[in-house]
């Protein structure tokens, strides 16, 4: 189902509600039970069911329904809460005990967090009225599911470390985004019979259709927010329901459209930069200070293609920033990372053999004397490979004429006005014009522009 | 254009013509095409500099990738000004380059621009010739400066002894516009102007 973001809380609400029941590891009880009932009905139902085909099973009063960590009173009511149809839940027999806190009505802490600006949300939120009660969706994931393919609401899961299961009660609640992404900081009790669990493992689900597998997780975009204090987007200023909120102190906003459109054009020119702990990234548009984007996966908003794209030129940057290659055959681009002596580069993947130096078919001699070359065919050519022969030669003659290649990655540089201070987009390497060498304070001085 | 774009240039226009600065005139902006892509700026020369009174005409380019773009804004009024070439008007400004972020508007770039003009950046020039003058001749660049804002800019203040050599120039069958800027890059030194266009 591709529903239109949030708009799921908007749908007709259904009568019954499916629900899957997991009571050991290989068990499932799909279960469907009219919306206003409590867990202590659907205990009762699931004793009357269990009674038929396990008869000494264990007193009404030793089931234990587990979700999201914690234990559901037997006063929750199903329509009160985030049970999507088909949420799963876990009947365990073990009588839960120590280190485990008192029972909630609901596990409201799927819906708070503790930093400040959240936490103004939050209450902003609340006083609005019941009527929003549990369509206050903080969390947005990237659901790659082929039917979605885009970012959608996500709901949080926690699971035992140990074997997987949704068996675990936490002993703490997660109350910000490191509690959630570093493994190991929330401790629990795994309730499966033989798991001796201890740690919580925390992920996110898409909350738009069922998941098929239910292990599967998707990644979660922490910048993502639903805009509950109407800020507009700070680049075509409307004020949109979804937007991100960028990591600088200001927190500046924008919507989910001009997001897109600011990584693509980004994309374009060339101006992600290669961070030393995030990786492949951008900062905030006001260019703040220290507020790049950490979580690269916010880049998947520029879809299947354009994301390829994006870690194709993320790649070949590191690449050609450790020294590597790119093989210049039209359609290759593999990647090679030759010893720096090598000057004859066979590419492994289509054998096109070229010279490091100019990216031209090896030869033996000085770079540039490719023209005369390539007009001499010989013989044996049809007369259709002849005439796009001769487009190459002067497609590559005007591109000789009208530009300089990098000093460092060879890149055909265009100066289309300007300084003769020229900054390579492609390997970040600074070189002077006039001088085709690096640019030093004596360029500046002799020929800043000219 | 993209919707974004053309979204964007509607809100900042309408925030130029109801801004405290278009009240005073200091700034406008007009429409040029009905499809926003390309507009008109209009700065007032900001008072106690040699553009006072003037009034200068940008051309105001709004690229496809707008607001993640700057705009491309060039001086449709001839300026004499280190920062903003006296051939083409292109400006040396870094918000309209690497350091444009998208947050900023058309009304931030026509203020920016505006006090380019009371602050000059020799040290940072689009012209090397204005630029020269401005450190090693203050003096002469300010009339110079005053002489251009009144010929192209409507400023009232007239530089009569600069008017007196051109017209020698011009006696000699020189275009007005070539002998100012022949006799502006000399620093009005006439023999040397002279001796530049006849060369």
């Amino acid at each position: 189902m591709a529903a239109p973001m949030g708009a799921t809380h908007r749908m007709e609400e259904p009568s019954t509600v499916h629900i899957t029941v997991k009571l050991g590891i290989n068990r499932v009880l799909p279960v469907t039970v009219p919306c206003n009932w409590n867990v202590g009905q659907l205990k009762e139902l699931l004793h009357e069911q269990l009674d038929l085909d396990q008869p000494k099973s264990l007193p009404l009063s030793q089931i234990k329904i587990l979700f999201a960590g914690r234990e559901l009173s037997d006063e929750f009511i199903f329509k009160d809460s985030d049970f999507g149809q088909h949420t799963v839940v876990n009947a365990v027999y073990r009588p839960i005990t120590q280190n485990i806190m008192s029972t909630v009505e609901e596990p409201h802490w799927l819906l708070t967090s503790s930093e400040d600006r959240y936490s103004s949300l939050v209450s902003s939120s609340t006083a609005a009225g019941q009527s929003d009660h549990g369509a206050r969706k903080l969390f947005y994931v990237y659901c790659k599911e082929p039917s979605c393919r885009r970012i959608q609401p996500g709901k949080l899961r926690v699971r035992c470390r140990t074997c997987g299961e949704a068996t675990l009660s936490i002993s703490k609640e997660p109350n910000c985004w490191d509690d959630v992404l570093t493994p190991g900081r929330i401790a629990g009790i795994c309730h499966r019979e033989g798991c001796d669990g201890t740690v919580a493992e925390f992920y996110f689900k898409c909350s738009v259709h069922a998941s098929v597998n239910e292990r599967e997780s998707m990644v979660v975009l922490p910048l993502i927010r639903p805009n509950t204090l109407n800020i507009p987007c700070l680049a075509c200023t409307d004020t949109r329901d979804v937007v991100i909120v960028f990591p600088c102190d200001d927190g500046h906003v924008m919507c989910l459209d001009c997001f897109r459109e600011y990584c693509f054009t980004m994309l374009n020119d060339k101006l992600f930069i290669h961070h030393p702990i995030y990786g492949f990234t951008l900062p905030c548009p006001v260019k703040c200070p220290e507020s790049y984007i950490r979580e690269t996966h916010h880049f998947r908003i520029l879809g299947e293609e354009q994301y390829e794209r994006y870690q194709r030129f993320a790649t070949e940057g590191l690449l050609l920033s450790d020294g590597g290659v790119l093989c210049p055959s039209p359609g290759c681009g593999e990647g090679f990372l030759p010893d720096t002596y090598v000057k004859n580069i066979t590419c492994l993947t289509c054998g096109f053999q070229f010279c490091r130096n100019c990216n031209e078919k090896y030869h033996i001699g000085a770079c540039n004397q490719l023209d005369a070359e390539t007009g001499s065919t010989g013989y044996g050519i049809s007369g259709e490979n002849a005439q796009r022969a001769c487009w190459e030669a002067a497609s590559r003659k005007l591109i000789r004429q009208t530009t300089k290649p990098c000093p460092k990655c060879s890149t055909p540089v265009e100066r289309d006005g300007g300084c003769m201070h020229i900054l390579c987009t492609r390997c970040q390497h600074e070189w002077c014009w006039l001088c085709h060498a690096p640019w030093i304070r004596n360029c500046q001085a002799d020929h800043w522009f000219g | 254009m993209a919707n974004i774009a053309v979204a964007r240039i509607k809100r900042e226009f309408k925030e130029v013509v109801k801004s405290e600065e278009a009240a005073k005139c200091a700034i406008k902006v007009e429409l040029v095409d009905n499809n926003f892509t390309e507009l008109r700026g209009e700065i007032a020369g900001p008072p106690d500099t040699p553009y006072e009174s003037g009034t200068f005409i940008l051309e105001i380019k709004i690229p496809e990738t707008y607001p993640f773009n700057p705009p491309k804004v060039r001086f449709q009024t001839k300026i004499w000004h280190p920062n903003i070439s006296s051939v083409t008007g292109a400006i040396c400004l870094d918000i309209l380059r690497d350091q444009w972020a998208a947050a900023m508007t058309l009304r931030t770039v026509l203020l920016s621009l505006q006090a380019l003009l009371a602050a000059a950046e020799p040290d940072d020039p689009q012209d090397a010739v204005v630029a020269r003058q401005f450190k090693e001749n203050y003096e002469i660049y300010v009339k110079t400066a005053k002489h251009w804002s009144y010929k192209y800019a409507g400023a009232p203040n007239r530089t009569p002894e600069l008017d007196s050599k051109l017209k020698q120039l011009a006696d000699m069958g020189v275009d007005e516009h070539r002998a100012r800027v022949a006799l502006s890059s000399c620093d009005w030194d006439l023999a040397r102007a002279t001796e530049t266009i006849f060369s």
